[in-house]
């Protein structure tokens, strides 16, 4: 009895290994040669979605992930997806290993044309000698900017221009002033590629003559602390924190900052350190913390072209809600990620069709994405952001800003932009690198 | 061990050869010739698969003797990988030694740091063992990513060259499988002159009797310190691989997690046994990549699920699939083979 | 020399808490003898034992082992000398097979260190063979081919006790202690120890030409034991702790009528059984 389990349980595991081989399909179907003349397309286009759905990151790169489906089977369903052509979307749970997320990768690169990854920096670390030598465009968050970034290697597209932000900061902290020595700014940001892009930055602020006195990456994996970083920015006394880091990752700052007794605002109000968040600030974190620790916070709204979102007659919110709720039939969770993903969605589709008009359906490669569809994007609205478009050689400009402060839980406005500090040009005309 | 019918020791000699009858001999040259074959018919897929499942076999392979053999639990393998990967990128990267080198500097390096965190194991037992290896887990990845962030570049990833060897550059997953296919099996074999020879035995003594080990004339300490140093030297070899295989890599690569799997590997192959780490090994892996298979074939079929929803399934379904083997079987995956030789020599025969 | 110590043990004092296991207690093991340590539970035997091979360090009094005072020597260090030991509780390598324990008793005189035992081929080999041929000769002496490949966790009590005996020849000891080899047997049983026990204290000549242990034997012997039968067939002289205090020491005739041994060992054995 006992051997026979023994045997079974060997013959299936050397079978189930021999399987693998076939599973995956050892030989890449070949289509039947086109007619000349003859526009042949293909049955479907196909976009790989890296995501962690079960692992320490899920709460932070789910949502986005989420916008992009929702808006790609929306298209599929109401235009039967690029030029009649369905994407097939085909989405790996990665539960943030990096052992699934390469071996799905390599299943499934010679499938799809183009990747998107939520907010997971050590896969876009680890796969970027894959992604050069395959000539794979991947795609990560596209929060709302209108300047879409050509970051360094070439072959990851999106992020929202914060190095520019971080120029908005630094002029708004320059005007306002006042006393004989240098500002002291520490730079506190989420490890994820959009959050990473202030790292160029340093240079350009230490010419407007801003001191940057400490730099810190917040983990974006099941962060439950981040004292760490906190005692390390802090123990430099600045006197400003610019930060990158998402909304999880800053309830828990704002809370250990109160806890340690450290009260938000200007210093000529006695206050210990004014801090700058990025991505707004919104009734739904309100909600999640004291009121007590975002008193003082300065958070900018950066290019959401001064919508609100959240505000229900706001058409493109609205469909992406209604068709979330109705796709997946779950309660609405935190939205702003997935509406950013839902705009995201959009521009992949978009450097799809660019790539479609440049090399025609039968040519369609992942290189041709990558050379013709992302970098040819231009004046493209998703209904989001203003316009975006895709510029290699001048790293466009971010537009508006809107700087707002909260004091006794009612928002006040400071200060708002029509054009952020071109901080990329600069960087690029005082030869450093931005790209490498 | 029970021997093939009609095969008997007349020779001390023979009792100690690992391949004892002709067709032993057959099997292996059959099954090196296999190996040599493998990836002609598999794809770059399966073939990175196997290449990283390779390297995780040497991890646990070095787990298995300091937990396995010497009996010390370890939740801090992944930790000590993380010390040989950076070690290796370093040693290539700043002072350009030859791959050659770097591999077997890695694995001296992260043993030298293995004895260090294995000299608390000399004081505590069991349970506090355990808290101090995942006290190393913490503090290795804090001090790479921290203290020493202008060396290992902290979170950011670090660029390593790829093997090299005499000018020709192992660089397709075709080629480095050959590559870690070769430190594999050699460190595959030297953990079972290990365990078949006088330390391995010394292992196994404190493992099961301290006390009477102790009696015998074995240093107790000397004897764990060592399990720790050998086991983080394989630790320090599959990381100085991962380093150059990957060729990019961060200390996220070498989280808890993946020390607590590399325990779960373990535990389902069965310690204390060379097999184990390789069946346990495979067995994980095999699951991992079903799941990472069917999860998108699923979903289609099965529109009313998303694949969110059937991923955490399919976790539930692993976790089930290892808590019902760990019933089944609490020896694991290597005694089932065990049983299965048996069978299969005695065949047709019952006992 | 014959008749000199072998082992000494001066004025120890073995203190646990409130406890005095061992109190000022005198003891001469001297060559060539079997010295029988007896006396009711709880006496102190174990504990006497265990400051022998290092387990316990007593608060007071000195240790020799042939001449060399060994108080702070440790346990493991003990047993390289030549001290080894059976336990009470059999203390067995369980995961190991019966041979293999033999083996792993052997290291202490393995020359190999684990860089070469790494590559196994070579010196490895050679020495491996070498102790193997050691390993069986005591294997064939205590009768147990039946066993030699069985992990001996599972291997019944009887077969335990002898396999235990068996590693402690297998280290090559200069004196052996046994701790009550023979309890729990059946009188068959019994029997085959005791004959195992004088056959190696004889030595058994050119039968193991290559296994000095068995050869030349080993001709000191520290046994304790409860089976009064036994420890006054095999025993040169006795000793006898209650409560910690060495109460009389002797030939077995000295001590059959030791009147305080009677009174507190004879009798107390006698209406328990
Ligand atoms: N480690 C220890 N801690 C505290 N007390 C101990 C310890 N070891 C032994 N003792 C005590 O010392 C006394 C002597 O114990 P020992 O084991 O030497 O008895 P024994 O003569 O071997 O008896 P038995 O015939 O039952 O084996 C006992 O009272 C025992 O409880
Ligand atoms: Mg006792």
């Amino acid at each position: 009895m006992k051997k026979r389990a023994g045997f079974v349980f060997v013959v299936v595991m050397s079978l189930a290994l021999l399987a693998l081989p076939v599973m995956t399909g050892c030989a890449p179907q070949e289509a039947p040669p086109p007619e000349p003349g003859e526009v042949v397309k293909p049955e479907s286009v196909g976009i790989a979605a890296f995501v962690d759905m079960t692992g320490p990151v899920r709460a932070m790169s789910y949502p986005g992930h989420v916008g992009y489906i929702t808006y790609w089977r929306w298209l599929n369903e109401t235009e039967g997806g690029i030029d009649g052509v369905p994407i097939n979307y085909i989405e790996i749970d990665t539960a943030y290993d990096i052992k699934k997320m390469r071996s799905g990768y390599e299943r499934y690169k010679d499938e799809v044309i183009t990747m998107e990854a939520q907010g997971q920096s050590p896969f876009y670390d680890s796969l970027m000698p894959r992604l050069v030598e395959d000539k794979m465009p991947a795609f990560c968050n596209i929060g709302g900017s209108d300047a879409f970034l050509y970051p360094s290697t070439g072959w990851l597209y999106g992020a929202i221009n914060t190095t520019d932000l971080f120029g908005s900061y630094a002029e708004w902290v320059l005007e306002n002033w006042t006393e004989d020595r240098k500002p002291r700014v520490a730079m506190l940001l989420g490890d994820y590629p959009g959050g990473r892009f202030p790292l160029f930055c340093p240079p350009y602020l230490e010419a407007q003559g801003i001191e940057v006195v400490a730099t810190e990456l917040l983990p974006f994996s099941g962060l439950t602390s981040a004292m760490d970083q906190l005692l390390r920015i802090l123990e430099p006394e600045p006197d400003f924190i610019f930060t990158t880091i998402i909304t999880n990752q800053l309830v828990i700052v704002l809370d250990e900052l109160h806890g340690m007794g450290i009260e938000l605002g200007p210093r000529d109000q006695g206050k210990d350190l004014e801090l700058f968040t990025s991505y707004g600030f919104d009734q739904d974190m309100m909600a999640a913390m004291r009121p007590e620790n975002w008193d003082g916070l300065i958070a900018c709204d950066a290019s959401w072209d001064f919508r609100k979102y959240g505000d229900p007659d706001y058409p493109f919110y609205t469909l992406m809600v209604d068709k979330y709720m109705e796709y997946y039939d779950v309660p609405q969770e935190r939205l702003a990620p997935s509406i950013a993903g839902f705009s995201g969605g959009m521009l992949m589709a978009e450097a799809i069709r660019l790539a479609v008009e440049e090399v025609g359906w039968e040519n369609l490669t992942s290189e041709a994405v990558g050379l013709y569809g992302y970098p040819n994007i231009k004046d493209f609205d998703t209904g989001l952001c203003p316009p975006i478009t895709f510029s290699k050689d001048d790293g466009r400009q971010q537009a508006g800003l809107l700087f707002r402060t909260y004091e006794d839980g009612a928002t006040e406005e400071l200060w708002s932009y029509e054009k952020q500090p071109w901080v990329f040009k600069w960087l690029d005309e005082q030869g450093f690198p931005i790209a490498d | 061990m029970a021997l093939p019918c009609g095969t008997y020791n007349t020779r001390y000699e023979q009792a100690f050869a690992i391949f004892r009858t002709k067709t032993h001999w057959a099997m292996l040259v059959g099954l090196l010739v296999l190996l040599a074959m493998l990836p002609f018919v598999l794809n770059s897929y399966s073939l990175t698969v196997i290449n990283m499942m390779l390297i995780m076999i040497i991890a646990v392979q070095g787990l298995n003797i300091v937990t396995g053999y010497c009996g010390q639990i370890h939740f801090g393998q992944a930790a000590f990988m993380a010390v040989g990967a950076y070690s290796s990128a370093l040693l290539m990267n700043h002072f350009g030694l030859s791959f050659w080198l770097c591999l077997p500097l890695a694995g001296i390096i992260t043993a030298l740091v293995g004895i260090l965190f294995g000299l608390p194991s000399v004081r505590v037992k069991g349970i506090y063992l355990a808290l101090v290896t995942l006290a190393a887990q913490f503090i290795i990845i804090y001090v790479i990513e921290t203290p020493l962030q202008w060396l290992t570049g902290g979170q950011w990833a670090m660029d390593t060259p790829a093997p090299q060897l005499w000018g020709f550059v192992f660089n397709t997953q075709l080629e480095l499988f050959y590559l870690i296919a070769a430190v594999t099996v050699l460190m595959t074999f030297i953990a079972k002159n290990l365990a078949r020879t006088r330390v391995g035995r010394n292992f196994v003594a404190v493992r099961d009797n301290d006390i009477a080990a102790e009696v015998m004339g074995i240093n107790i300490m000397r004897t764990k310190v060592l399990a720790f140093a050998i086991a983080s030297f394989y630790a320090g070899v599959a990381g100085s691989l991962w380093a150059h295989y990957t060729q990019a890599f961060t200390t996220t690569d070498f989280s808890l997690m993946q020390s607590i799997w590399f325990v779960g590997m373990l535990i389902v192959g069965g310690m204390g046994t060379i097999v184990g780490p390789i069946l346990g090994t495979m067995f994980i892996t095999l699951l991992d990549q079903l799941v990472l298979l069917f999860t998108p074939t699923m979903a289609a079929t099965l529109p009313v699920l998303t694949v969110a929803q059937i991923s955490s399934i399919a976790m539930f379904a692993f976790a089930l699939v290892i808590i019902v083997f760990l019933v089944w079987e609490p020896r694991g995956l290597a005694h089932r083979w065990e049983i299965f030789k048996t069978s299969y020599r005695l065949w047709p025969f019952a006992y | 020399m014959k008749g000199d110590a072998k082992i000494k043990l001066e004025n120890i004092y073995m203190r646990f808490g409130g406890l005095t296991a061992l109190d000022n207690v005198t003891v001469e093991v001297k060559r060539g003898e079997i010295l029988a340590i007896i006396g009711p539970n709880g006496a102190g035997k174990t504990v006497l034992l265990n400051c022998i091979s290092g387990f316990y360090h007593p608060q007071e009094g000195n240790i020799y082992f042939e001449g060399e005072k060994i108080n702070s020597k440790r346990a493991h260090e003990r047993g390289r000398m030549g001290l080894a030991r059976t336990f009470q509780n059999i203390e067995l390598y369980s995961g190991l097979t019966s041979v293999e324990n033999l083996m792993a008793a052997r290291q202490g005189l393995m020359k190999s260190n684990f860089l070469a035992n790494a590559l196994y081929f070579g010196p490895t080999h050679k020495e491996e063979v070498k102790h193997r041929r050691i390993v069986e000769d005591i294997i064939d002496f205590l009768e147990m081919e039946a066993v030699r490949d069985s992990v001996v966790g599972v291997l019944p009590y009887g077969l335990r006790k002898r396999v235990e005996l068996g590693r402690a020849l297998a280290l090559e000891p200069k004196v052996l202690l046994l701790d009550e080899p023979m309890a729990g047997m059946n009188l068959e049983e019994k029997e085959d120890l005791c004959r195992f026990i004088i056959d190696v204290y004889e030595g058994q000549g050119s039968m193991y030409p290559d296994t000095p242990t068995l050869r030349d034997g080993v001709d000191t012997i520290v046994l304790i034991e409860h089976d009064m039968g036994v420890v006054m067939g095999i025993a040169d002289r006795i000793v006898v702790l209650d409560f910690g205090h060495l109460i009389a020491e002797g030939t077995p005739d000295e001590i059959k009528t030791n009147p305080a041994v009677v009174k507190v060992y004879l009798g107390e054995e006698a209406s328990s059984d």
